[in-house]
């Protein structure tokens, strides 16, 4: 018993943060900076949400003089941005962070500075973006933000500055964390975990980061030729100087495709995660449904031509590209029937996060098929910048994807908090929010069918709009309700719900092995893999006795990692132990080199090429400083 | 029993409302083009619907049967699927959209291969912030002539469109018409279509283009050949000389005031080509892009101070004393 209670303190000694403000700000624990991530991006989900209440509120019946041209336009531009890059992105950082190295048995992230350095980023490039309404520079040329339009020219004052320099920076942060999950997963897995035991959750995940390396190049590129246009007066977007505005469709849309799957396929993955625990059925088809979510990655970088198919391109063109439009549909078609078919073989049980995944399917499905309607050209040509095509994508978005983050949330929750939900308020939750997201955006699919275009601040009386947007302006009330309720039962429940112990759902995979919340270090011992639901093997229901094998020294061959701010590394597709590996420990230098960050993004909005300089200095010291060997360490 | 005719009969009523309801934009279609559209959206609607339907039920049959039950152990071994899986996996995954996506593709593919637009008729189109030029070359027997936001086209008659823009990206949208196309800077696009009747069609700029995106609005007047005839023979006149004292003042005051710098009147000042041209600016319905119907007051406070009304439209405030924009609102009412 003794040496346990050592044990237990020597891991907390090794792993635990200072206490205090500094601990706070020099902690680079996975499942602080998972945390924080979900924080952050939910204050984000509130702004943008604040902000398509209030465009819903404008847009209730014609002529509603609620905002003026000029603010709906901001509010749609940062809404965008907002859901795209602050809400969604971020959101699956917090799930991936949190959880994929507890997934795989790990006890922290491959590169924990890194990491924690990709949230400060995360949060100031969220704070510059927002910054312009401080300043009354709020970006109006929609997220997008079609050249020539967000050209000085068209633009003039810093509105798209903020914007273009905004989305720079932010890049870094999703790059850095993509090549961590990578390499985590490739690296840290537990012992024993082969290829084809890794959950789908981190199949998910990694297929995310694949395209997050490939996609986000050109959306760094495309805004600094966007920046160096608007403050060298380059000419890369204008056709007089032998440029073309086309050339920035390409290349936002090589990005801004393959966003679209990146922020849907953690969702789904979600979704393979949860159906398993609540019909208590392996996910059927696992192969099938890792492949699909690789192709789907692999497929989504060609069919970014499908958002210019009226910009007058040849039709052996768009012929193409709808074709690969078509195709990526099979991989998603794939999940979904290998959701049905693990349903069909189990008995479902309705708790929550079920409720969520099941509601994801449904929402999933629509949109889907409204996504094979557009993906042909004649149809495209009519709802193409319709709100047809808002109704579209926000049934995957606002609905798949918060549907299956939400899911997610459900799910994970007792391991985040050590406590449960609400049954009966959850459920609420649910309901309000399912009727509220159709009630918003089934009628807009009528709205743009009937030829309502997108991105209007206001319409005329007599179109025929009015209806419509009268259901959809109501439904955006009961959708953000029902989020309410939700916030509401996660908050109540976090502080008074009932104790959850560390695997109420029954559930197979290694988070569930360790106590809810997990310590610091994660796991006492690292397990030992042997199937790919590791607490399930063997066992018909979760009652029956059974128990995870763990690590012992000889079975790493090699030091134990145990006792100090250690991992293991395993190599190879069969997670053979290689070798052990000391973790950095907690460090100021993310926080400053992130500080450093926004003094140059700062002196670039400022077009300052003295404080640029100065920032570029400071950038180079402040990273020496963090790469800088130490004694000891 | 006896309720059994009135619920027939509110049924019938409610299904012709909605489907009166329905038939508007691009569910309402006056042309072969927006018909075609309209065949495949419905193919797509029928597709999509059955997929979903076959979906949903799988859904509710796999949620209600008995099931095999809890076992947290079954399927371990890949080798040897089950046949639920094979059958749902691969048949629902694969095969079900395999089929569906091909059939759908070669529809598309079908549908957009058409020869290439042979119009009897050009109309150039110049999108600016937030209004449309409008030029028409090659109507037989007139001259050239320019005009704005309304675009007046022959029925049964193809009408080849050049699409330019002039400053940002726009796109050219008349759902009841036709498809939309985009006009990029640096490029021409064109765009075919026909309206089978006459009739006045809504239309819009449909891409985000700036402040008043919502307010560049447009119309497509069909009229029959001779009645399009008679019209284009109008347009192609120079302007109406003023009949009055207060309309003779009003072009002097057009004269004086900056209007020249950026309005054309054919035949009294050609030089501006920055706003729409006002030759025969009270032959058309609406002003400020299709968003302000042409009246006295309306004009009137238009030209006080368009910014007003359209912020944001590139038009300043012109800040006339009283007596010139009577004048002015005269004169430019008599432009028939
Ligand atoms: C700086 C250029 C400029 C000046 C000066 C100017 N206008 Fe305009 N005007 C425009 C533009 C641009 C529009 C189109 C605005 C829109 O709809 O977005 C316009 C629209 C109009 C229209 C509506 C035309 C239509 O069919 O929609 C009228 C009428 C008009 N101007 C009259 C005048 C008069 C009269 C004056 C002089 C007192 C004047 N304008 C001065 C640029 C100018
Ligand atoms: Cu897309
Ligand atoms: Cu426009």
């Amino acid at each position: 018993m003794t040496t346990t209670a050592t044990t237990t303190e020597r891991l907390a000694a090794a792993w635990g943060d200072q206490p205090g403000i500094l601990g706070f700000l020099s902690s680079v624990d996975h499942k602080r900076v998972g945390r924080r991530y979900l924080v952050t991006a939910a204050v984000f989900l509130f702004l943008g949400g604040v902000q398509a209440l209030l465009m819903r509120t404008q847009l209730i019946g014609p002529e509603a003089g609620v905002l003026s041209p000029e603010q709906y336009n901001e509010l749609f531009t940062m809404h965008g941005t907002t859901m795209m890059l602050l809400f969604m992105v971020p959101a699956e950082s917090a799930f991936a962070n949190y959880f994929l190295p507890l997934m795989i048995g790990a006890r922290d992230m491959a590169f924990p500075r890194l990491n924690m350095f990709s949230y400060w980023v995360f949060l100031f490039a969220g704070l510059f973006m927002y910054a312009g309404f401080v300043t009354g520079d709020v970006p109006d040329g929609g997220w997008f933000a079609y050249s020539p339009l967000v050209l000085d020219e068209f633009s003039p004052g810093r509105d798209m500055d903020f914007y273009a320099i905004g989305v720079i920076f932010l890049g870094l942060s999703t790059t850095a964390g993509a090549i961590n999950f990578l390499v985590t997963t490739f690296k840290l897995r537990a012992p024993g975990m082969t290829v084809s035991r890794i959950p789908v959750f981190v199949w998910g995940i990694v297929a995310i980061a694949f395209m997050i390396l490939f996609a986000f190049p050109s959306f760094t590129v495309a805004p600094l030729m966007l920046e160096l246009s608007r403050a060298l007066d380059m000419r890369f977007f204008d056709p007089s100087a032998g440029g073309d505005p086309l050339l920035w469709q390409h290349l936002f849309w090589f990005w801004g495709h393959p966003i679209v799957y990146i922020q849907l396929l953690p969702s789904t993955a979600i979704v393979s995660t949860i159906i398993p625990v609540f019909t208590r059925r392996r996910l059927v088809g696992y192969a099938w449904v890792v492949a699909a979510m690789l192709a789907t990655a692999f497929i989504s970088f060609g069919l970014w031509v499908h958002h210019m198919f009226v910009a007058g391109l040849p039709q052996l063109t768009t012929s193409f590209f709808s074709a690969v439009s078509l195709v990526v549909v099979v991989p998603s078609g794939i999940q979904f029937f290998a959701w049905l078919a693990t349903i069909w073989l189990g008995r479902p049980r309705w708790d929550s996060p079920m409720l969520w995944a099941m509601g994801e399917m449904l929402l999933f499905l629509i949109g889907g098929i409204t996504g094979v309607m557009v993906a042909l050209v004649p149809f495209d040509s009519l709802a193409h910048d319709t709100h047809f095509v808002v109704a579209h994508f926000h049934y995957l978005q606002a609905g798949a994807v918060v549907f299956g983050l939400l899911a997610g949330l459900y799910y994970w929750f007792p391991k985040l908090t050590g406590r449960r939900t609400h049954r009966g308020v959850a459920r609420l939750g649910f309901w309000t929010t399912f009727v509220g997201v159709n009630l918003t955006f089934m009628p807009l699919h009528w709205a743009g069918l009937w030829g309502m275009t997108r991105r209007i601040a206001t319409y005329e009386p007599g179109l025929g709009f009015e209806v419509p947007n009268l259901l959809a302006t109501i439904g955006s009330y009961v959708f953000g309700l029902g989020l309410l309720v939700v916030l509401g039962d996660l908050l109540w429940s976090w502080r008074n719900g009932p104790e959850a112990g560390p695997n109420p759902w029954g559930a197979g995979t290694l988070e569930w092995a360790t106590s809810s919340p997990p310590p610091d270090h994660d796991f006492a011992r690292l397990p030992i893999v042997r199937d790919r639901y590791p607490l399930w093997a063997g066992r018909t229901t979760p009652d029956d006795s059974g128990a995870l094998a763990l690590a012992t020294d000889d079975d790493l061959a090699l030091a134990p990692p145990d006792l100090h701010h250690e991992v293991a590394l395993t190599a190879g597709p069969e997670g053979d132990p290689q070798q052990v590996r000391t973790m950095p420990g907690p460090s100021f230098a993310p926080l400053l080199v992130a500080l450093v960050l926004t003094l140059l993004s700062i002196a670039m909005l400022l077009r300052s090429a003295n404080l640029v300089l100065t920032a570029c200095g400071l950038l180079v010291v402040s990273v020496g400083a963090w790469f800088w060997p130490r004694e000891g360490s | 029993m006896r309720q059994r005719p009135v619920m027939a009969a509110v049924g019938t009523v409610a299904l012709a409302v909605v489907l009166a309801g329905c038939a508007r934009g691009g569910l309402a279609p006056r042309g072969p083009e927006a018909e075609r559209i309209l065949d495949v959206t419905e193919i797509l609607v029928i597709a999509g619907g059955a997929v979903a339907l076959l979906v949903v039920a799988t859904w509710v049959v796999a949620v209600r049967r008995p099931g095999r039950g809890d076992d947290l152990d079954a399927g371990r071994d890949e080798l040897d699927p089950d046949p639920v899986e094979r059958g749902l996996v691969l048949g629902g995954g694969i095969v079900l959209p395999g089929v569906v996506l091909t059939g759908l593709f070669v529809l598309g593919v079908w549908t957009m291969s058409r020869p290439p637009p042979t119009g009897d008729l050009v109309v150039e189109v110049v999108a600016h912030q937030f209004w449309w030029e409008v030029t028409y070359r090659q109507v037989p027997g007139v001259e050239p002539f320019a005009t704005a936001n309304e675009i007046h086209v022959p029925t049964d008659t193809d009408v080849d469109f050049r699409l330019r823009s002039e400053d940002v990206i726009h796109s050219f949208f008349v759902p009841q018409l036709a498809g939309k196309v985009d006009m990029v800077p640096g490029r021409v696009t064109s765009l075919t279509l026909s309206a089978d009747q006459p009739g006045v069609y809504e239309g819009a700029c449909a891409e985000f283009c700036g402040m008043q995106h919502a307010r560049m609005r447009m119309r497509i007047v069909a009229q029959e050949p001779d009645d399009f005839a008679a019209w284009a023979d109008g347009q192609t006149r120079p302007a109406q000389a003023p009949e009055g004292p207060e309309e003779v003042r009003g072009r002097e005051v057009f004269l004086a005031r900056s209007c020249v710098g950026c309005h054309t009147i054919r035949g009294v000042a050609e030089e501006g080509d920055v706003g729409p041209d006002l030759t025969h600016l009270a032959t058309r319905d609406e002003i400020a892009a299709g968003t302000l119907p042409l009246d006295e007051s309306n004009l009137r406070a238009w030209i006080d101070n368009a910014q007003s009304i359209k912020g944001g439209a590139r038009m300043p405030p012109q800040d006339l004393p009283d007596e010139e924009l009577d004048a002015l609102v005269a004169y430019l009412l008599g432009l028939g």
